[in-house]
């Protein structure tokens, strides 16, 4: 084909296609609805101001939350007339801890579980989930037989059982509930990807010559992505709240750590006389743990209506 | 077709409220079908065609407005029937038949069950009544073993099948009029050919309206009596289906027209027609001619034209702006149509 | 004829069809003792109704399915010399649904460079110009470049799709219903820019499409596939005016031309749906074909060849 063809036939191409980018950017468009999208913006709002709070917990506590004063012990907080002390706003504990610095130290203990947690269970389940949707076949046999063998398993007990057996720690629970809860992620995974494998640019990659890695972790995870956040943040709050419950029954952190679970643990005595004890722990952990749902389901309306 | 008309729409409006304001999918249509007739509804992806439908059937998405100045069925006016009234129309007199056969039937009941069900609700004769009507059906639509296929689910029966079976249940309580959204789109061409060679002739059999929507215009020049092509939610021309096909009007008509091959007519490795560009973003307050970023006779008039029709005589009209001198004269010229 | 770009030789593909809980599986021929040749510089079409596998054949000749006998011939050498990454740099694939052939998390310019990054091809500073050139060439503005899939239009997309195989400049180019998901209008735009490709790159086309007029338009040459098998193939020009099986001609009859003259034609088919985990005997075709005898019943035909014009049934040829 001679020069001047060449040329007339491109340009009758683009005149052919004078048309124009249909749409703004899809970042944009995210960016539009997440700023449309209330619990979503509740959500991260919240969960920032813990984070925050949890990072900077040496400046903000007004005292070390392990310091016990048996002469202060059980004084109120600010909102009551009597036996308060100008010292401790949120009043202490049985043995003189200023309470409101174990609740702000408290908060490191709760995002730290529901973090490791998260990230152990997920990289667990998404290996899992995603080589079986990827490969099916054997492979995908061979690992729904193990998620059917953990779900089989009663986690809560699992985890009584483990610390009695391993002794109680902050490691021991982080362990044992990252290596308990990854099951969603992989059920979740391993149904995306599956989807994801027969779409046509996965075809298009492979006939291009790209390696199965390759595909997997360049064409298949950006793609998951946004459902993994979601499983994410469903998980974290769960993690969050089996560690409250581990160490209310005493099974999990051990005093004198400022857990939120342990400290509803301790404030079980005083239900009547000082109901803060209970209620403010209580309180955070809702928060916390409403946050990071709001957070979560926003993210999946957010995301969710991008893949549309 | 002096016999009575069916049902006869005009000014249709469909109105959605989207995140970006207010959509326009469905901006003033208007026809009639008459007894024994069929109309082809046909245009781009996302001109309005299924909302159409769905407007009429009464089955639009919640958030959607719909408005018209006349909606008359049976002589009747159904634009303010209640959803118990209008459920009562859908599936008796006037039924659907829907694109995807694979979603329209409930995969978790027998074929024999669903059709027995339709019958039962419309006509509330007894079980075998319905029974003996869905097997007489079945034979009609041409499904082999008929009686025996009703204890079947859809997903034993192949796409064709399940597509027979649905134009089997939009007949089973007799309708006077059948709106088929692209009934064939998803099916082989030699299965299209037989369920479209099976719609005619029980439509001509029963004497049904049929309103059939598509987007393949060899479908609508075998099967249609009457052709409306719609644009961006307005009808852009109508008529009769060879007038429309032997002389079209309007230029996207005539583009549609030159960018199919058509064996026997177009010559290997030529070059087709086509009309450039997308359609238009239909939110807002829309104005003028909406075809005029992808029209090759657009000037500057086509911002402000209102839509008058153009009446070629015999129902033919066209909404644009140009005479029809101009574009017989040119047509002359061409020496094609 | 000139010399075969790509050519099967018998191929055979066999899935493994699980038949439910318990039930083990069966076999499935897809693709059944398929030959069929690709002269370099040609339109090869392949049409057949879904599921007789036309995409399985794709896949085969693309080297994303190994054939479980039979062997694929590049240039006239055996497959088995070759690597994936040699295959993927003489064929290329464009495949039907522009909305799923693109990855949404990548910018145009990331999906059409992406071939070349796999391949080394070419230094990271040379991509994007290479980029802008194939973007010109398939006619699309430049600017989409850093664009995501999902701004663009159906017939943008598969522009997308036609510059992403064709970055690397293969010999092949196998197209899979390149138009199907498309409207009209758009369509005809795609036709024609394949149709200037050919000439610009000189380019070998297989054309897999239920669409018979756009094979028509586009094919030099055409096979006709039912239930795995090839059982017409001929010159596009003697097969449209001469079709001699019977599954052929019902197929050729079904094609609605907008002739608002002619009504819808019947093509005296049977509705029996043949199963293909459980092939009918005999030809595979006879339980819905008008022409069928005793002998076709209970004898597979073989292919006949009349000059170029090859048939697989028993009324062109006496059964051995
Ligand atoms: N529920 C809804 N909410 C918002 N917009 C909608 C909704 N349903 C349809 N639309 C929009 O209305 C327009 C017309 O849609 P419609 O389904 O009638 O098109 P169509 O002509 O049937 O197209 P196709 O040939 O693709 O079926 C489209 O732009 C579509 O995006
Ligand atoms: N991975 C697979 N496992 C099992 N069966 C398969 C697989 N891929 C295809 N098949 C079967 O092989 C047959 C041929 O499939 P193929 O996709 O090649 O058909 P096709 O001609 O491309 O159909 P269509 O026109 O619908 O795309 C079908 O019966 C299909 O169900
Ligand atoms: S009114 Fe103008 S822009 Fe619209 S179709 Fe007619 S000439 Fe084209
Ligand atoms: S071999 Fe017999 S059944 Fe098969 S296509 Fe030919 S005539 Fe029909
Ligand atoms: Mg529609
Ligand atoms: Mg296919």
């Amino acid at each position: 084909m001679t020069n001047t063809n060449a040329t007339i036939s491109l340009m009758f191409r683009q005149q052919q296609t004078a048309e124009d980018i249909l749409e703004p950017s899809p970042w944009s468009k995210l960016r539009r609805r997440i700023l449309g999208n209330h619990s979503f913006l509740i959500g991260a709002v919240i969960l920032v101001v813990i984070v925050a709070v949890a990072i900077l917990a040496p400046l903000l506590a007004p005292h070390d939350p392990y310091d016990q004063d048996l002469t202060k012990r059980l004084t109120n907080p600010f909102w009551h007339e009597k036996k308060i002390d100008p010292d401790h706003a949120l009043g202490t504990d049985k043995v003189g801890r200023d309470y409101l610095s174990r609740l702000i130290y408290g908060s490191q203990i709760s995002l730290l579980i529901g973090f490791s947690t998260m990230l152990i269970s997920g990289v667990i389940g998404t290996v899992l989930g995603v080589t079986a949707g990827y490969f099916g076949g054997r492979v995908d046999m061979v690992v729904n037989f193990i998620i059917n063998t953990r779900l089989a398993m009663p986690v809560f007990l699992v985890a009584m059982a483990a610390v009695v057996a391993f002794g109680a720690s902050l490691t021991v629970v982080i362990l044992v509930l990252g290596l308990f809860l990854w099951d969603r992620f992989a059920v979740v995974m391993r149904s995306i990807t599956m989807q994801a494998r027969d779409l046509d640019y996965v075809k298009a990659a492979r006939a291009m010559g790209c390696s199965t890695p390759y595909i997997i972790v360049r064409e298949i995870f950006p793609n998951v992505l946004s459902s993994l956040t979601v499983v994410a943040t469903v998980e974290m709050a769960n993690a969050i709240l089996l560690e409250a419950a581990l160490s209310f029954l005493g099974f999990g952190v051990q005093a004198p750590t400022p857990s939120w679970g342990l400290m509803l643990n301790e404030g079980r005595e005083y239900m009547f006389f000082s109901p803060w004890l209970l209620a403010l722990p209580g309180v955070c952990l809702f928060l916390l743990v409403l946050a990071i749902n709001l957070f979560g389901d926003g993210l999946r309306d957010v995301t969710l209506e991008r893949e549309r | 077709m002096a016999s009575g008309v069916i049902l006869e729409v005009e000014n249709l409006r469909v109105d959605i409220p989207v995140a970006a304001g207010m959509l326009h999918p469905v901006r003033g249509i208007g026809f009639s079908v008459s007894r024994g007739e069929t109309l082809c509804i046909v245009g781009e992806s996302g001109c309005g065609k299924s909302l159409t439908s769905l407007a009429i059937m009464g089955l639009l998405p919640k958030t959607a407005q719909r408005t018209a100045d006349r909606m008359d069925f049976l002589g009747r006016d159904i634009r303010h029937l209640g959803e118990r009234e209008m459920a009562r129309q859908r599936g008796g007199s006037m039924s659907m038949i829907f694109q995807e056969p694979m979603t329209s039937l409930n995969p978790s009941y027998t074929i024999g069950n669903q059709l027995a069900e339709v019958h039962l609700r419309h006509v509330g004769q007894n079980r075998t009544a319905a029974r003996d009507r869905a097997v007489f059906l079945l034979e009609k639509v041409g499904i082999s073993a008929a009686a025996s296929r009703l204890g079947q689910y859809p997903h034993q029966l192949s796409g064709g099948q399940r597509q027979r079976v649905m134009i089997a249940m939009a007949l089973m309580c007799g309708p006077e009029l059948i709106i088929a959204d692209e009934p064939t789109t998803a099916l082989d061409v030699t299965i299209q050919a037989q369920i479209l060679h099976l719609l005619a002739e029980l439509q001509r059999e029963f004497q049904m309206g049929m309103i059939l929507i598509t987007h393949d215009l060899g479908i609508v020049a075998r099967v249609a009596d009457k052709v409306q092509v719609m644009y961006a939610g307005k009808t852009v021309e109508e008529g009769p289906c060879e007038t429309v096909f032997d002389a079209p009007m309007h230029p996207y008509t005539q583009g549609l027209l030159r960018c199919i091959p058509i064996p026997g007519l177009t010559r290997r490795g030529e070059r087709l027609g086509s009309v450039p560009g997308i359609v238009p973003n239909l939110v807002g307050t829309l104005s003028g001619c909406m075809f005029r970023n992808r029209c090759d006779h657009a000037r500057d008039a086509c911002a402000n034209m209102r839509d008058e029709p153009t009446h070629m005589g015999d129902g033919h009209a066209y909404t644009c702006l140009r005479a029809p001198e101009e574009i017989l004269g040119e047509r002359q010229a061409a020496g094609t149509p | 004829m000139t010399e075969a770009a790509l050519e099967t030789v018998d191929v055979t593909c066999v899935f493994q069809v699980g038949q439910g809980f318990l039930r083990g599986s069966k076999p499935l021929r897809a693709v059944n003792g398929v030959s069929l040749k690709i002269p370099r510089g040609q339109v090869v079409g392949l049409v057949g109704e879904s599921g007789c596998g036309k995409s399985t054949m794709a896949n085969i000749l693309l080297g994303l399915q190994r054939p479980s006998s039979g062997d694929v011939l590049y240039s006239g050498n055996s497959a088995a010399g070759f690597s994936r990454r040699q295959i993927a740099r003489r064929i290329q694939p464009i495949f039907q649904d522009p909305y799923s052939s693109l990855n949404p998390t990548k910018t145009i310019e990331a999906i059409i460079s992406q071939p070349l990054r796999i391949h080394n091809v070419g230094a990271p500073s040379e991509w994007t110009a290479r980029v802008t050139e194939m973007l010109d060439v398939v006619g699309l503005p430049r600017r989409v470049a850093a664009s995501y899939p999902s701004q663009l239009s159906g017939g943008q997309r598969q522009r997308v799709a036609i510059a992403r195989a064709l970055v690397m400049r293969p010999e092949v180019v196998i197209c899979d219903e390149p138009t199907s998901a498309l409207d009209v209008s758009v369509q005809s735009q795609i036709l024609n820019l394949l149709q200037d490709l050919k000439e610009e790159f000189g380019l070998t086309y297989l054309l897999i499409s239920h669409n018979l007029a756009v094979v028509q338009h586009m094919a030099d040459r055409v096979a006709v596939m039912y239930l795995g098998r090839i059982v017409e193939e001929a010159d596009s020009d003697a097969l449209f005016d001469d079709p001699r099986h019977p599954y052929t001609r019902a197929l050729l009859g079904s094609v609605l031309t907008p002739d608002p003259r002619l009504g819808v034609p019947d093509t005296h088919l049977g509705t029996i749906f043949p199963n293909p985990i459980d092939p009918p005997s005999g030809c595979p075709f006879h339980p819905r074909c008008p022409n069928c005898t005793d002998i076709c019943q209970s004898v597979p035909p073989h292919l006949v060849s009349d000059g170029d014009h090859e048939t697989e049934c028993h009324l062109y040829g006496g059964a051995s």
